[in-house]
């Protein structure tokens, strides 16, 4: 048995790279790491009180959006996951699969909730969409769409995005479901999960773990 | 081998993980997913400047004085399938101390907790929920020894264990938590006198 979670990460000789990991456990969001970008409207945001609770994202109005990224704004965040070797883990779900004009989560360049901008590689659910779809962005802000096989629904999924040299990867509990290789990102990332909701209605994201890393 | 991520060690991809956090009690201040609670006069909150320190609670100095670190009653963990696991030592046998998993960040309903207190002799298992809070003996003499505490709620019963040994066990239909909990460290004086406890561990997980 090894002594260390360094080496329970790394092979022997092996130098660390970056890696956070957040448990979204305890009574507010680690603020000294992440901040509340609003997008639009007035949505709230915190801890859930309920067993497995994480930290929740809700919207009400319609155009509600906000996200939670390692920035005090859209574009000033703190970007340390390379866009060309990293990962990011985490585990969601949404309240409802209807009533949401976007939710994404992974890694990107801004903090938006939109799946927009520039430079991203995002798990992404919408109404008009039938399964959870992989997104990356460019540089440009043009978008490729990958679908998985997997239908959205409102439960919790592992969700996996790695970010490769000539590729993103984009696994659902455990299985491989999909591979984009245009419009790749260029620029770091960061972790950001937003939602943006519709209509006039409640639409809740939850994240419960979120681990992020270079390779 | 290593493993490529914290997510896999100790849950497959294709197993969504259940909420799950670890807390080492090591920087300039506590984490901000705690919060600090005066039940009774003024106590201090404070990271410990010494090797293996983390966290202490000292008491105030009137006999009675209590506090707690708890996650303000955001309840994440649940009460018949959870497991806790602390390192902590309460410098003195003369304080009433306690760390586990309760409803309240007061220590009230609903709790399952390691439960030192001044006028008993040995360490118990203090639980509450489905009836009043009962104390389950552990033999083990208290002490101010740093100790690996591990308290598992199952759907029937609980259990606890010191450095790996089982010590205590409680069956319903005696009481056990019956509402959803959050971590909680607890230290009080019994006497006209600060005192200290200390935590350098923290880690709990729905199972």
């Amino acid at each position: 048995m090894t002594d260390s979670i360094y080496d329970q990460l790394n092979a022997s000789g092996t130098v660390a790279k970056q890696r956070v990991v957040e448990t979204f456990s305890g009574d507010a969001l680690d603020t000294d790491r992440w901040n509340t970008v609003a997008w639009a409207g007035s949505p709230t945001s915190g801890m859930s009180n309920a067993v497995n609770g994480g930290y929740n994202i809700t919207c009400t109005s319609s155009g509600d959006g906000e996200s939670i990224g390692f920035g005090s704004s859209r574009t000033n965040g703190i970007a340390q996951y390379s866009y060309n070797s990293s990962a990011i883990i985490f585990v969601e779900t949404v309240s409802t699969k209807t009533n949401i004009s976007v939710s994404s989560s992974g890694l990107s360049n801004e903090i938006r909730p939109d799946g927009a901008g520039n430079n991203a590689s995002l798990h992404v659910i919408k109404s008009a969409f039938t399964y959870f779809t992989l997104r990356t962005v460019g540089v440009a802000g043009s978008q490729t769409d990958v679908s998985s096989s997997v239908t959205q629904d409102t439960a919790e999924h592992v969700v996996k995005i790695e970010n490769k040299a000539s590729s993103v990867e984009h696994t659902l509990d455990g299985v491989l479901e999909g591979i984009s290789s245009t419009n790749l990102p260029v620029l770091a990332l960061q972790p950001n999960f937003g939602i943006q909701s519709s209509v006039t209605a409640t639409v809740t994201k939850n994240i419960t773990y979120c681990e992020a890393y270079n390779t | 081998m290593a493993f490529p991520s914290v997510y896999e060690m100790t849950n497959p991809l294709t197993t969504v993980r259940k909420q799950h956090f670890w807390e080492y009690f090591s920087g300039a201040t506590l984490n901000s997913r705690w919060t600090t609670t005066d039940i009774t006069g003024t106590n201090t909150f404070a990271m410990k400047d010494a090797v293996d320190g983390g966290f202490q609670i000292t008491t105030g100095g009137n006999s009675g004085d209590h506090g707690t670190i708890t996650f303000n009653d955001i309840r994440q963990y649940a009460h018949n399938g959870s497991t806790i696991i602390g390192v902590v030592k309460f410098d003195e046998t003369t304080i009433d101390g306690a760390f586990g998993l309760s409803n309240s960040n007061t220590l009230g309903s609903s709790h399952s907790v390691l439960w030192s207190e001044s006028v008993e002799s040995n360490f118990k298992l203090s639980t509450s929920g489905t009836g009043a809070r009962t104390e389950t003996d552990t033999s083990v003499a208290r002490d101010t020894a740093t100790r690996t505490v591990k308290i598992v709620n199952g759907s029937s019963d609980v259990n606890m264990y010191f450095d790996n040994v089982l010590v205590s066990t409680i069956s319903s239909p005696n009481p056990i938590p019956n509402a959803s909990m959050q971590p909680i460290f607890y230290l009080k004086t019994q006497s006209a006198a600060t005192k200290t406890g200390h935590i350098t561990y923290c880690e709990a997980y729905n199972t």
